[in-house]
């Protein structure tokens, strides 16, 4: 390890060679056992290490844990899985598609239904239109087949 | 980690996907505290530290299909969602800073700071609180939670050579700022 790297890496991870990447702490310390005087690059972030090792926290987190568990208690449940799944976080193609089947279900339900539309019901002119549109229809079929 | 430890926790992971709710809470139990003092110090207050934990163990216990402890440690993946949900709590109250500091602190139970001691910390607290969040966040898991370079590269989706940048800049800002001398 050159002096550049090894001064690279104590100005990002600092003095404590044992939160050096795991990989470089050996060559870390052959290097300092063979270049003494490197042990001033280590102290220059000294300092700044102790600053940081003074904001510990010591946190009493059963009451949270409890929470988090009564949350999570029970949760298996057919319901709650199935919630799970129609709300997941982050995405709302889910919900996007769920609320897609009500129209579907119409459709579907729309499309069997028997109107008992006979044609007597049917006006006329609704029946010119058909009538209109089938002849239409097959002479542009035949109209394409002389092409 | 020893390797048996390993195990023991893979044995867990997998029971926790099967809906064994004492695996889980094991698995709550161990990495809790860890995930929480990262939220705490990447927040700056309990309170909204405490709705990052719980959204980031109710989804793992929700979503542990989706780990693959072949892919990433758990550490890294429930740090990864802890990170991921405090940048979304950035996006949200973009306005807000840290709450009272002083006040935090004066609320933390079993710790008896002397004047100089609580200044000391207070004054870290907010060097920290002013980095830019990524360099936070690559401080907080390289100093304090312990993580590998590996596993902070991954959780911040960077190159082991851009974290030591992010790394070294952070260092760089905070010593620079608690060589000045405090207000008043």
């Amino acid at each position: 390890m050159n002096k550049s790297k090894f001064l690279s890496l104590a100005q990002a991870f600092g003095s404590d060679l044992s939160r050096w990447p795991e990989d470089q702490r050996h060559l870390a310390f052959q290097a300092l056992e063979s270049n003494p005087g490197w042990h001033e690059i280590l102290n220059a972030e000294l300092a700044l290490d102790q600053e940081l090792d003074q904001y510990q926290l010591n946190i009493d987190v059963s009451q949270l844990e409890t929470l988090i568990l009564q949350q999570t208690t029970g949760k298996t449940g057919t319901i709650d899985k199935l919630l799970a799944w129609l709300i997941p976080s982050g995405s709302l193609l889910r919900p996007a598609l769920v609320a897609c089947i009500p129209i579907l279900v119409g459709v579907i339900i729309g499309s069997n239904l028997d109107l008992e539309l006979d044609e007597p019901y049917l006006l006329t002119e609704e029946l010119q239109y058909i009538q209109f549109d089938n002849t239409y229809t097959s002479e542009s079929q035949n109209a394409g087949g002389y092409n | 980690m020893t390797a048996a430890g390993s195990v023991d926790e893979s044995a867990l992971i997998a029971r926790t996907k099967d809906g064994d709710n004492t695996a889980f809470q094991i698995l709550l139990h161990r990495y809790l505290p860890m995930i929480n003092n990262y939220a705490v110090r990447m927040l700056g207050n309990q309170a909204d530290a405490a709705d990052i934990c719980q959204e980031v163990f109710i989804r793992f216990w929700q979503k542990s299909d989706s780990f693959d402890p072949g892919r990433a440690k758990l550490s890294t993946w429930l740090h990864q969602i802890a990170h991921n949900l405090c940048i979304d709590h950035f996006r949200k109250h973009a306005n807000i800073r840290f709450s009272d500091s002083e006040a935090e602190l004066a609320e933390r139970p079993s710790q008896e700071l002397s004047e100089t001691e609580f200044e000391d910390e207070l004054k870290v607290k907010d060097a920290i609180s002013q980095l830019p969040e990524r360099q936070r966040s690559a401080l907080l898991f390289c100093h304090y939670q312990g993580l590998s370079n590996k596993q902070a590269a991954e959780i911040l989706d960077v190159s082991v050579d851009a974290l030591e940048s992010l790394l070294a800049r952070a260092r760089k800002t905070l010593r620079l700022r608690l060589e000045e001398p405090a207000h008043e």
